[in-house]
């Protein structure tokens, strides 16, 4: 759906987005992540037009956007962090502009639709300067959706939402996602991220560092698993044998629960089971204790690693 | 201080340089010795007498009428209080050359040798009417003013000889009458004899010629045919574009401000009800760059307009007044007199000269009465003997039917009104 | 031809929103009634005039009021449109735009006509003042005065796309709107000095000021060319002159001028950006 190749933006002498090939595919929900100042905004900017790339190319549709602008840019959703309106408009004029904008047909009833699932169809005829932040960025949203995008493009669509209006933004994702939308999205709340996304791009001083499913990137980060045990009747013996076992790497109790460490080559639950009802002991439960991605995303941008192999990269 | 005594010259040469290009009033302009072009030009009513001195190259005259031409030798000096060149001749006037030639691009199209030349006024020196004439027929016209005016002389002498005849007479007269002796009858005083009442100017020596529309160049030969310098000028002969009728408007309610509409496109105002009279001209349209310096080579111009210029009173004709197409009234010229108010009341009224009810008076003005009425509009033509409408002679006459603006300006906030009841139906509306 | 095609979507979407912005807003009443006004007060000398001397005698006496209230509504075209683009800069909602089918030429191109649509409708309004004007008073219409405010379209196109121009240079709308006033004041100052320098007669000069003048008057020359009030004032001049070749020099002008500063906007809104600062 989005396919960078090498894109590279400078301003005068700071390098904003170096070398990036990213891609995004059809159908899936991409979370695009990166510390502040990492180049996230630029690059949006530049696959929607806004900002002329140094050099490189930017393929949406695996088309060059200019060699079919408009009818690229009918096909795009865009949602801001902040969401600039026309203040003295009513919500359904401005939607009523964009539709005539994006020549959406039955416009009427499409905005009357999109009001209705945002909560916001009783408000339609209040202007938008009365309209509290939750409520702009919902017709943000109905903007971007007025002309059935294949593609959304989201930046920081959940920003000074609160728990309810994140709630409700993730489900009009996943809902939009599920009628085979693709979402691009960059976002700063990393749990929603991990939430909804298939896949991340995470993008560290102008460079993507990481492009992959969580799973892969937290295990390519990780070289043991944590698994959380609690166990009953579990005598001192059987521990130290656990302990030894070629697997663990070690053995620790938090809060009345076991913490074994294993390898992260694979899935070690099934020998710990095993092993435990083996030595008599009781077990109640089992859990695997991820490393999360706001710790892999931590560890990336703070170490500054990248994931990919150098044929990845390119080199 | 090295710096500040070169601000301080600087700052003097300056001062210098900027008071240099001040003209001193007062003093004696300085005189320079110039060959120039010094021309009679007719200008459709009268001749004009402009020079042209040296940093004048372009001559304009009118095409299709004779133009006197001479070239001098004379004194020029620039005069700041009018802004213009000026001629001493006074000082110095010296006709020089022999041949005029005249050139359209290369080609010579034109020689002329100077010829006697007159002015004849047929009202008098201030009558206006001027005709130039030259040759035999100046010469003729010449002798026929001198012999007038050797016979006015001689009647003047004979005349005072008489009067001095009649007062004796009279004196005798008296004398017998107190003695009681018959005297016979009442000496009969002599009449004064009158003046000539047209005026020849003296046989001049000139370059008389007439030339078609066209730009031309034009020099001066002497005797040995070489060119004479500094009388090669570049030489406009114009026409001009259209003709019509042009009007003086003399409104009854302040007849010594009259106004003139010249142009077809222009409307003639009156408030309200009331009389104008119209005093029609035939009228010629020219360029008014090119007819400014026909009589002022100095003055300036523009190109791009057009100027109605009156000719003659156009006469033998007569003004018909429509309305919405509908005759409304057909006048002809009539003379009229000014009748002061008796009393120690101020105002006037224009009254029609009767010749049969006062037969010794005299007119004011003649022109064509129009009583306008307070509303409507008229169209105005001017209808030659023949019954055809003149050319450029329609003109509309509307009477201003309101006297206060005071309606206008509430009119002006119409818009502001419009608005408002938009802006606040808009918010009534949500 | 697809591309043609939506941009003419675009820019009809786009004039659509402001026209009503316009039409719904006070500005372009408050200038259609400034130009009433001050006609008015033309209006007011004629039938002084009139009343004064009993005739008075005038080609096309509507012309005289109309060229103020052009003048009028010409300003508030080009002050409108010299926030246009700046306006929507500072709110951020020209970025919004080109999140959708919107370029350069298409947002330009929308605003320059949406002006050219604002002048139309403060001239409709003043033309009903003049109708009701006229007839009150028996001055008359003449074709003069569709010649002017036709003419006077092309006139407000130059401010317009001048206006433009100056917005999609700045960034924020103050900074547009004191730019304007600057660069207008010196224009009109220029044309003040040129108009003076004309009356300075070579004689009264030494050598050394004729060559300054002379210099002078050429700088001033090509830069009233850069001026849209030339074209407004020599427009007028042809008018009152009845000066057909003027008039459509003055036309063809203007629409030269017109094109090449909408040409400029968009190469300048293309360097400049469109992002909010």
């Amino acid at each position: 759906m989005i396919r960078t190749e090498h894109l590279y933006k400078k301003y005068e002498s700071i390098e904003a987005v170096k070398d990036l090939n990213l891609s995004v595919e059809p159908g899936e929900i991409y979370g695009f992540l990166g510390p502040n100042g990492a180049g996230k905004t630029t690059t949006i900017m530049m696959i929607l037009g806004i900002i002329k790339p140094t050099r490189g190319k930017i393929l949406i549709f695996d088309k060059d956007l200019y060699s079919d602008y408009f009818g690229i840019k009918r096909k795009i959703g865009v949602v801001s962090e902040t969401q600039y309106l026309y203040e003295d408009m009513t919500a359904y004029e401005y939607l009523s502009f964009f539709c005539d904008l994006y020549g959406v047909e039955n416009k009427e009833k499409k905005i009357e639709e999109l009001l209705h699932r945002v909560n916001l169809y009783e408000r339609k005829d209040d202007l938008l300067g009365h309209y509290s932040r939750g409520m702009q960025q919902k017709i943000g949203f109905v903007r971007a959706l007025l002309m059935d995008p294949q593609l959304l493009i989201l930046d920081e669509p959940v920003s000074g939402l609160d728990p309810t209006g994140i709630r409700e933004i993730r489900d009009l994702i996943l809902e939009e996602n599920k009628l085979g939308r693709t979402v691009f999205m960059s976002s700063h709340i990393l749990s929603e991220v991990e939430r909804i996304s298939h896949r991340v791009g995470i993008l560290n001083k102008g460079m993507l560092v990481a492009e992959d499913t969580m799973d892969n990137i937290k295990k390519k980060l990780s070289s043991e698993v944590e698994i959380e045990l609690e166990v009953e009747d579990f005598d001192v013996e059987s521990q130290k044998r656990l302990e030894g076992l070629p697997f663990v790497n070690s053995l620790t109790k938090e809060d009345g629960k076991f913490l074994v460490r294993v390898k992260a080559d694979k899935d070690y639950r099934n020998e710990l089971v095993n092993f435990i009802s083996s030595s008599g002991a009781h077990l109640k439960e089992i859990k695997r204790r991820e490393m999360s991605l706001e710790e892999a995303f931590l560890t990336i941008t703070e170490k500054n690693i990248s994931l990919f192999s150098k044929e990845e990269a390119g080199e | 201080m090295k710096r500040g005594r070169f601000i301080l010259i600087v700052s003097i040469l300056l001062a210098g340089l900027l008071l240099s290009s001040v003209v001193v009033f007062g003093a004696a302009p300085p005189k320079q010795r110039e060959t120039v072009y010094s021309l009679n030009v007719w200008d459709g009513k009268d001749f004009a007498s402009p020079f042209y001195p040296a940093n004048i190259n372009t001559i304009y005259v009118m095409a299709d009428f004779q133009n006197v031409y001479s070239v001098k030798e004379t004194l020029v000096y620039y005069w700041p209080i009018s802004r213009e060149y000026m001629a001493d001749w006074d000082s110095l006037n010296k006709d020089i050359g022999d041949t005029l030639e005249v050139l359209k691009g290369d080609k010579v199209i034109g020689t002329y040798k100077k010829v006697d030349y007159v002015f004849y006024y047929p009202k008098g020196y201030w009558g206006g009417d001027t005709k130039l004439y030259t040759g035999d027929v100046a010469r003729a016209k010449k002798k026929e003013y001198d012999k007038a005016l050797d016979k006015y002389w001689k009647d003047v002498d004979a005349y005072y000889k008489a009067y001095n005849e009649y007062n004796k007479a009279v004196d005798e007269f008296y004398k017998k009458i107190q003695e009681g002796k018959p005297a016979g009858k009442i000496p009969q005083e002599p009449k004064q004899p009158q003046a000539p009442t047209f005026y020849v100017t003296d046989i001049n020596k000139a370059y008389v010629f007439s030339l078609p529309a066209g730009i031309y160049t034009i020099r001066l030969k002497d005797k040995d045919g070489k060119i004479v310098p500094g009388t090669v000028k570049s030489l406009i002969a114009f026409s001009h574009r259209r003709e019509g009728i042009g009007y003086n408007i003399i409104p009854e309610s302040k007849w010594t401000y009259p106004e003139t509409a010249d142009d077809v496109t222009q409307i003639i105002y009156q408030y309200k009800e009331g009389v104008l009279y119209f005093q029609p001209f035939t009228e010629w349209e020219f360029n008014e760059l090119q007819y400014n310096k026909l009589s002022n080579p100095q003055s300036a111009g523009r190109p791009d307009r057009w100027i109605w210029v009156h000719m003659q009173p156009a006469s033998n004709v007569k003004l018909d007044i429509y309305t919405g197409g509908r005759l409304v009234t057909s006048v002809r010229e009539r003379p009229y007199y000014v009748e002061q108010v008796p009393g120690s009341s101020l105002g006037y009224n224009i009254k029609l000269l009767d010749r049969k009810e006062n037969p010794y008076g005299s007119a004011d003005f003649t022109g064509f009465r129009f009583s306008v009425p307070p509303t409507g509009d008229y169209r105005l033509v001017a209808v030659s003997k023949d019954g055809k409408v003149i050319e450029n002679s329609e003109r509309y006459i509307r009477p201003i039917t309101s006297g206060d603006a005071k309606n206008i300006f509430i009119a002006s906030f119409g818009p502001l009104v419009i608005g408002l009841l938009i802006y606040i139906f808009r918010r009534v509306g949500r | 031809m697809n591309s043609f095609v939506y941009r003419l979507h675009s820019i009809k979407a786009i004039i659509k929103r402001e026209a009503r912005s316009s039409f719904f807003g006070l500005g372009l009443y408050i200038a259609a009634t400034i130009a009433c006004f001050v006609a008015s007060f033309i209006f007011n000398s004629y039938i002084n005039t009139v009343q004064g001397n009993n005739i008075m005698v005038m080609a096309s006496p509507l012309n005289n009021p109309l060229f103020y209230a052009v003048i009028v509504a010409a300003l508030y075209t080009a002050i409108s449109s010299s926030t246009a683009l700046s306006r929507e800069k500072d709110k951020g909602t020209l970025e919004v735009l080109f999140y959708g089918p919107v370029d350069y030429a298409s947002i330009i191109l929308a605003k320059f006509l949406e002006d050219i649509i604002s002048f139309l409708i403060v001239m409709l309004l003043v033309t009903l003042f003049f109708v009701y004007a006229a007839v009150t008073t028996n001055l008359g219409f003449s074709i003069t005065y569709l010649y002017t405010v036709f003419l006077a379209i092309f006139l407000a196109a130059s401010m317009s796309s001048f206006g433009l121009w100056l917005s999609a240079l700045t960034t924020k709308i103050r900074t547009s709107i004191l730019l304007f006033i600057l660069i207008m004041g010196g224009f009109l100052g220029l044309q003040f000095l040129e108009e003076y320098i004309l009356t300075l007669k070579p004689e009264n000069l030494s050598l050394s000021m004729i060559y300054i003048m002379g210099v002078l008057s050429n700088i001033l020359r090509i830069i009233k060319w850069a001026s849209p009030f030339s074209y407004l004032t020599n427009g007028i001049s042809a008018v009152a002159l009845g000066s057909t070749s003027l008039y459509l020099e003055n036309m063809l002008g203007s629409l030269a001028y017109t094109v090449l500063l909408l040409v400029l906007t968009v190469y300048t809104l293309k360097w400049k950006g469109v992002r909010k600062p």
